[in-house]
């Protein structure tokens, strides 16, 4: 679904990630792991084509085949399949709820009934947002601003969703409705790569995880395998299970 | 002075903003959501009133029938001089823009100059007579410049708030990057803006041409104000340059009761600098 290969970036002068490698296969959660500042969120933005590759390969698999998209803008790679929910959320402010939601919907030549159905889809996933459609972005909770986040980008039904610490600010509460949602993708057939800083909440919904150390992968592994390794889990990402 | 004197300058005032918002509404546009300052802006209301003047010349009999091809031809112009200048240097630092732009604007103004000459050409009012509201009379064309503009203000300001290119466009506005992360072809959102700025700027040009005559400066002597405006407005405010637009054009009418024109005009542009002391984000909020 998802080729990353020997991915270099450099902001400026600083060359901060080193060959990152990794893959995500359809239908699979995976999570990306590290301490503060390791290049988690920059590969994710790196994907989606908000920072530039210094060189390495990303590529996307499409119903035609692999697609390079390393020099593509972002629109086109978000277009080819690649959803994004950053961390910082980045709700439109003064654009409604469902204006947020039709930003990305409109590009697409839907039916009513299609769109209609799609949007249906990502209330029943957070049900509270129906309730709140003429509301502008910027007045919603943490919380519900992570909702529309994520639900800006299931309406559009990319292949992968890269998410950025969608558990982050949230009550535990929240954090659990968010990895059901999480979980629930996966078994519906899209792809995830999911950074967080819970590590142990992420591997629970994850298939697999990379584990990321100065700008490169350090470990990889299935969840249950890196679970098995708290020594390696305690050094990489101070977590003890 | 009388009450009447009062209805008539304020009756000028809004033809003048009118006009000004026009403008300042295309510059907000291009500035707020593309990050760009357009320095041959000024220069595209002047080839608006070219367009007009050269269509009445070859014999297109109608001002009105000439007013669309006329801000038509602008868009198109406008459009080339994206393609052809502005793309290659769009990521640049914003210095390379505006000294790009300036330069495209000087070309513009001495491709004019060659082609036309240097004298201001006059063009007939379309519409003559007067109107009579009880003992006022005030010129018939001055109405319609008010009407013609605020309508087609307001008929961008409705596809602004209503069409997804709409949407798009407030969306880029607040972030960019994210828009383009949803999906959407961002370069044609900018196409889009571009081709609107420059067509609002040339309509003010045409609707203009008939009141001032038509020079190949006419776009220097406006585009100070018009920046003035969308500061007043909120950078990128699309309401926001229509009031700062008609707020202008009154304080330079009201002031020319009393005082020299010239005079009038740098009071004005006086009371916009206190303005902007006091309001530095402008009168409604930037879209930033």
């Amino acid at each position: 679904m998802l080729r990353v290969s020997d991915l270099h970036v450099f902001y400026g002068k600083s060359h901060v990630l080193w060959g990152v490698n990794l893959d995500v296969s359809p239908g699979s959660v995976v999570a990306l792991l590290g301490r503060n500042g390791v290049g988690k969120s920059t590969t994710l933005k790196a994907i989606i084509g908000l920072v530039p590759a210094h060189s390495g390969r990303i590529e996307l698999e499409t119903a035609t085949g692999w697609r390079d998209v390393t020099r593509l803008p972002s629109y086109e790679r978000a277009a080819a399949g690649i959803g994004y929910v950053p961390e910082e959320r980045r709700v439109f402010p003064y654009l409604t709820v469902l204006e947020n939601l039709r930003v990305g919907l409109d590009r697409l030549r839907l039916t009513p009934a299609e769109r209609r159905h799609r949007l249906d889809r990502a209330f029943a996933l957070f049900p509270s947002l129906a309730e709140l459609l003429q509301r502008p972005g910027r007045v919603l909770s943490g919380g519900q601003q992570q909702m529309l986040a994520i639900a800006r980008v299931l309406v559009l039904e990319p292949r992968i969703i890269l998410l950025d610490e969608p558990s982050q600010g949230l009550s535990p509460l929240l954090v659990d409705s968010v990895m059901e949602a999480v979980t629930r993708l996966g078994r519906e057939g899209t792809a995830v790569l999911l950074v967080e800083q819970n590590a142990l909440a992420a591997l629970d919904v994850a298939e697999r995880g990379y584990l990321m150390d100065k700008g490169a992968i350090g470990h990889r592994g299935t969840s249950a395998a890196l679970l098995a390794d708290p020594r390696t889990l305690d050094r990489t990402l101070g977590v003890t299970t | 002075m009388t009450a009447d004197v009062l209805v008539l300058q304020l009756a000028n005032g809004l033809s003048f903003g009118v006009i000004f918002a026009l403008i300042a509404s295309g510059i907000t546009l291009m500035w707020g959501i593309m990050d760009f300052i357009n320095m041959a802006h000024g220069d595209f209301y002047m080839l608006g009133a070219y367009g007009i003047w050269l269509g009445l010349v070859i014999g297109i009999g109608s001002f009105w029938l000439a007013l669309p091809l006329a801000v038509l031809g602008v868009v198109v112009i406008g459009l080339l001089l994206r393609v052809s200048v502005l793309r290659p240097i769009f990521d640049r630092p914003p210095l390379h823009t505006l000294l790009a732009t300036y330069g495209a604007g000087l070309m513009l103004q001495q491709a004019v100059l060659s082609i036309f000459g240097p004298f201001s050409k006059e063009i007939a009012l379309p519409v003559t007579g007067q109107i009579v509201l009880g003992p006022l009379r005030y010129p018939a064309y001055r109405v319609v410049v008010i009407v013609v503009g605020l309508v087609l203000i307001a008929a961008v300001g409705v596809l602004i708030q209503r069409s997804t290119y709409g949407l798009w466009i407030r969306a880029v506005a607040q972030d960019r990057a994210m828009t383009a992360a949803l999906g959407v072809p961002v370069p044609r959102v900018y196409t889009v803006v571009f081709a609107l700025g420059s067509g609002l700027a040339a309509l003010g040009g045409v609707l203009a041409a008939p009141l001032f005559g038509v020079s190949p400066t006419m776009g220097g002597e406006v585009i100070l104000l018009a920046f003035i405006v969308v500061m007043i407005g909120g950078l990128g405010n699309y309401l926001g340059s229509v009031v700062g637009g008609v707020l202008i054009g009154e304080v330079i009418a009201l002031g020319a009761i009393w005082l020299q024109p010239t005079v009038a005009y740098l009071v004005a542009l006086g009371l916009l600098l206190v303005l902007l002391l006091v309001r530095p984000a402008g009168l409604l909020r930037s879209a930033r």
